[in-house]
């Protein structure tokens, strides 16, 4: 097979990014950086997770926000020196059509010293997450997330919430 | 093969409500690519759409259980000419038989994101499907079955 080498370095290899399929491992690494960057409060590196059209659908949140407005809630929420975060993921599926891969997990989510909207704090815990997140290779080598519906499937406890 | 269009999946999101409304298994199983996957609005982990398929047929598609959903308005992504994302509010509701009782469960507010892939035989089918639930389910006992 002949490649078309326009000397663009994507991901330290040269070849057109066009033409470089996603293997199921790269996702992996994507969602367990996304929860890395939710976990350290790396506002800049969660930012950066998202593709700019992207939209995102929370676990109580009755519609689909821009997942600009989705990372400005959560830092606003979630991100405080005062709060703490504990994630583990389980097993991470990964289905690829074409330059788009779709993850599927369940999670174990649980934080204190989160603000509500109201700005009143809460404690979080969601024993039973559920994320899917479509990630598509953009033209510079990077996945980034197109779409991501994260639910719980159990309602919350009195005095927590699970909102994400 | 022309790339997917928004109405195109409008079409196979009503498609596949009117399938589950009208228990026509053959419709339901054919809205789905042979490797889809699901998360049910109550599971802990995905399942593959055929038993998904199965298990709504054995509760709902008798002639007393039926499921149904009014379907709010459709965003659509098209990020590959073979690929389109799907996502909505519904209010979504079961009716099936639970101890002899006729149980109607309520999802007034939730969320369904439907992943399409167009088929070699041209067919757009769910590959990945996420239904979640904003507010809790509704339960009533609808009398004896």
């Amino acid at each position: 097979m002949t490649f078309v080498i326009k000397g663009i370095s994507c991901a330290g290899d040269i070849l057109p990014c066009k033409m470089r399929s996603i293997l199921p491992d790269q996702v992996r690494t994507e969602v367990h950086k996304f929860w890395k960057a939710f976990t350290s409060k790396s506002k800049a590196e969660f930012e950066e997770m998202y593709l700019p059209s992207a939209t995102v659908f929370s676990s109580i949140v009755p519609r689909s926000e821009s997942a600009r407005l989705a990372v400005a809630r959560r830092v606003r929420q979630f991100f405080d020196p005062k709060s703490t975060i504990q994630i583990d993921v389980g097993g991470i599926d990964v289905q690829l059509v074409n330059n788009i891969a779709i993850a599927t997990y369940p999670f174990w989510f649980k934080g204190t010293h989160f603000k509500c909207r109201d700005g009143s704090p809460v404690e979080h815990q969601i024993p039973f997450g559920r994320g899917t997140q479509v990630f598509r290779l953009n033209d510079d080598g990077h996945l980034r997330i197109l779409h991501e519906h994260f639910s719980s499937s159990e309602t919350a406890q009195p005095g927590t919430t699970v909102e994400i | 093969m022309d790339g997917v269009t928004v109405e195109q999946v409008h079409a196979a999101v009503h498609r596949y409500w009117d399938a589950l409304a009208t228990k026509a298994k053959d419709r339901l199983t054919a809205s789905y690519a042979s490797d889809a996957i699901v998360f049910v609005a109550d599971s802990r982990r995905t399942e593959p759409a055929r038993l998904v398929v199965e298990r709504r047929n054995r509760e709902f598609f008798n002639p007393k259980g039926s499921v149904g959903a009014e379907v709010g308005a459709i965003e659509v992504q098209i990020p590959d000419p073979e690929v389109a994302i799907a996502t909505y509010s519904c209010h979504f509701y079961t009716i099936s038989i639970k101890q002899d009782k006729l149980l109607r469960v309520d999802l007034p507010v939730a969320l369904a994101t439907q992943i399409f892939r167009r088929d070699a035989d041209g067919a757009l089918r769910i590959i990945h499907e996420h239904l979640g639930s904003v507010r809790e389910p509704i339960m009533s006992i609808l009398g004896p079955a």
